[in-house]
């Protein structure tokens, strides 16, 4: 390819922000120790609460998602399919829901 | 009345019907000049009941102002400018018409007085939202519109019936907080429910939240725009002011932020991500009125204020890939900032606007709804409103610019929009920002006195470490987000597949039994259906239809002849 790479797209420019990433992670948690958070209620006095309570909760929600997404998940012409006669919902239609590329 | 009390809506509907008979080179002047002058009279306009009158016996007020209606008022129209600036030179003349009829009857609501003026703005609205919808011009915007058309017929019959309801119960019909009525039991708490019901449908609310990302994602790339910045939020804005502290919103609510969120994340239409956005943050501001505190209310107000114009650059600068593109899912996108700079900074800011970030509007206005719920020690409320924040900035806050400006390269390289494109996303940015880091503009704004201070060190911290460790969480499951070539079934599926099956499951046995009666009977059978056809039928007869088109254009010149008899009276 005669294109340039982009610079955002360089080896070199990534491994920076992956190395800037992690030391805003490990700053911002230790940051607490300068900065008295408020705790709202007692579950959020402890240290580390924000970080470990967005981690967890976007995982769950993620997981939640997908498991819903194989229940509902359907071909994205599944509308446009029309006249078909039999059951259109369970039979065959169901996505594999795996993340394929 | 006097040219001081012209109505802001009456300024954009009017200018919605004389457009099309305006030279195409002064219709620019007309698009922006209008929703100026409507913002400048806003300001202009004094508190209190501006135009008032009586209609079959009960007073009304076609215009009344204070501080709630001129946060919403003001953001509409910096909206419809920012709109239009965007829509200018890509949108059909019906388009632009459409979306000032459309934006005039969202003003419309937000200083109408009374019930009735409600009502007849409210339609007005679902006619005008319709026809922006038709206006994108393909057979899927056209399906997708009548399905529109129906929900909100449907919607504005339980509203007028709870209007209805309202004025035999109550008598008195000034647009007021009605929440104490759900709890009183009898004829008033009957109406008031069917009132709050015909909101609700509006605002996204379950069990019918399927018609926001049915519709929206059909519409042209500056229709969606136009979309997404006033149904929704006008239904926020009548539940402010009509059930303050109802509890049962904070309930709904909630299930709004979180079906917001799952189905985003199974998306991959890029605009139906953020249709689905929409109502995730539409839920956080019916939890904040069912919160009912001051403190709750000014953050409803603020975050609608804030996320009509971040949703606005959302929908720009997905509107600007699907115009320079032609793609509209994540599956055919990436890559896109080496060519589309301008759109991929404007999206980010957006998205990050909407996962509120620090020193953008969102976190200014966000932050208050989940404090509101500290401030009532509602833990559950508190951890699920707080989970959602961070649930934002993995749906939508990463997942759209991630898959269409960044990650694997899909090839393309279209440039950046036209000028009159661009200019609306630098503007509705800078607001973003500007508005985040100067919050002081818009808390001056709010109908109750602000007493909150978002830029403390304790709350930017654990804000930070909110969203950036559901930052770890959205690299950490990046294969699992990666969107698929599906759709995800909603409450629509019982309207658009429902009736099939029942149709499969009836038909066979019907047709036996039609096998099994005689010659003669069937033959009368026919006869007298071919005779109710001919009476009711859709071609002829008393059903006969001559055209939804020519049905608005009459709806619309007799509510136009109306508002000029109350105007000149």
């Amino acid at each position: 390819m005669s294109e340039r790479q982009h610079w955002l797209y360089r080896p070199r420019t990534i491994a920076g922000l992956c190395a800037c990433g992690l030391v805003l992670l490990v700053a911002i948690v230790f940051a607490e120790l300068f900065v008295k958070l408020y705790a709202h209620f007692t579950f959020t006095g402890w240290f580390g609460f924000h970080a470990v309570f967005g981690l967890v909760s976007c995982v769950l929600m993620v997981l939640i998602a997908r498991g819903f997404g194989r229940l509902a998940r359907r071909r994205a012409d599944y509308y446009e399919r029309r006249g078909r006669s039999g059951p259109a919902v369970g039979t065959g239609s169901v996505c594999d829901g795996g993340g394929g590329t | 009345m006097s040219l001081a009390s012209v109505p802001p809506a009456l300024l954009l509907i009017l200018g919605a019907v004389l457009l099309p008979l305006i030279a195409p080179r002064w219709r620019l002047v007309v698009l922006l000049g209008l929703p100026l002058a409507s913002l400048a009279q806003i300001w202009h306009l004094p508190d209190g009941v501006v135009l008032s009158g009586e209609f079959l016996g009960f007073a009304v007020a076609p215009l009344q102002v204070d501080a709630l209606s001129r946060v919403f008022g003001t953001v509409f129209s910096i909206t419809a400018f920012a709109g239009a600036l965007f829509a200018y030179r890509h949108a059909s003349l019906l388009e632009m018409c459409s979306a000032l009829l459309y934006a005039g009857a969202a003003l419309g609501v937000v200083f109408a007085g009374d019930l009735l003026s409600v009502f007849v703005y409210w339609e007005l609205m679902a006619i005008g939202s319709t026809l922006v919808l038709w206006s994108a011009g393909t057979a899927r915007a056209w399906r997708a519109s009548l399905r529109y058309l129906m929900v909100h017929l449907f919607g504005g019959v339980v509203l007028m019936v709870g209007v209805t309801g309202w004025a035999v119960a109550d008598g008195d019909l000034s647009f007021r907080a009605m929440s104490a009525a759900l709890d009183g039991g009898g004829a008033r708490a009957l109406a008031a429910a069917f009132i709050l019901a015909g909101f609700l449908l509006n605002a996204g609310a379950p069990p019918l939240s399927a018609w926001v990302a049915d519709a929206y994602p059909e519409a042209s790339p500056s229709g969606a725009v136009f979309l997404s910045a006033f149904t929704t939020k006008t239904a926020v804005y009548v539940l402010i002011r009509g059930f303050p502290g109802a509890e049962i919103l904070i309930g709904v609510g909630l299930f709004m932020v979180f079906y917001g969120i799952v189905y985003a994340l199974l998306e991959n239409d890029i605009r139906r991500i953020l249709v689905y956005s929409i109502v995730n943050q539409v839920g956080f501001m019916v939890t904040a009125v069912g919160i009912g505190t001051e403190l709750a209310l000014n953050g409803a107000a603020a975050h609608a204020f804030a996320h009509i114009i971040y949703k606005a650059l959302l929908l720009m600068s997905a509107g600007s890939v699907l115009l320079m593109t032609g793609k509209r899912n994540c599956t055919d996108l990436g890559g896109l900032v080496q060519s589309m700079p301008l759109t991929a900074v404007c999206g980010v800011i957006g998205a990050l606007s909407i996962a509120s970030f620090p020193l953008t509007s969102g976190f200014v206005s966000k932050s208050m709804i989940v404090d509101a719920a500290a401030h009532e020690h509602l833990a559950l409320a508190w951890s699920l409103l707080a989970a959602a924040s961070a649930g934002a900035f993995l749906y939508v806050g990463l997942k759209y610019p991630w898959f269409v400006f960044f990650d694997r390269d899909c090839g393309l390289r279209p440039p950046d929009p036209p000028l009159f494109m661009s200019a609306a996303m630098v503007m509705l940015a800078v607001l973003c920002i500007g508005l985040g880091v100067a919050p002081g503009v818009l808390y001056a704004m709010l109908p109750h006195t602000v007493d909150y201070v978002p830029y403390t060190g304790a709350h930017v911290v654990s804000q930070l470490q909110l969203l950036l460790f559901a930052g770890v969480a959205f690299f950490a499951l990046l294969p699992r987000l990666r969107p698929t070539l599906t759709i995800t079934l909603d409450a629509d599926w019982f309207y658009r597949r429902f009736p099939d099956l029942v149709l499969a499951v009836v038909a066979p046995p019907a047709r036996l039994l039609w096998r099994a009666l005689g010659e003669s009977v069937r033959d009368r059978l026919m006869r007298a259906g071919r005779y109710f056809a001919r009476c009711y039928g859709a071609r002829e007869g008393i059903a006969s239809v001559t055209g939804s088109g020519s049905m608005a254009i009459a709806a619309l010149s007799v509510f136009g002849g109306m508002l000029l008899y109350f105007f000149l009276r």
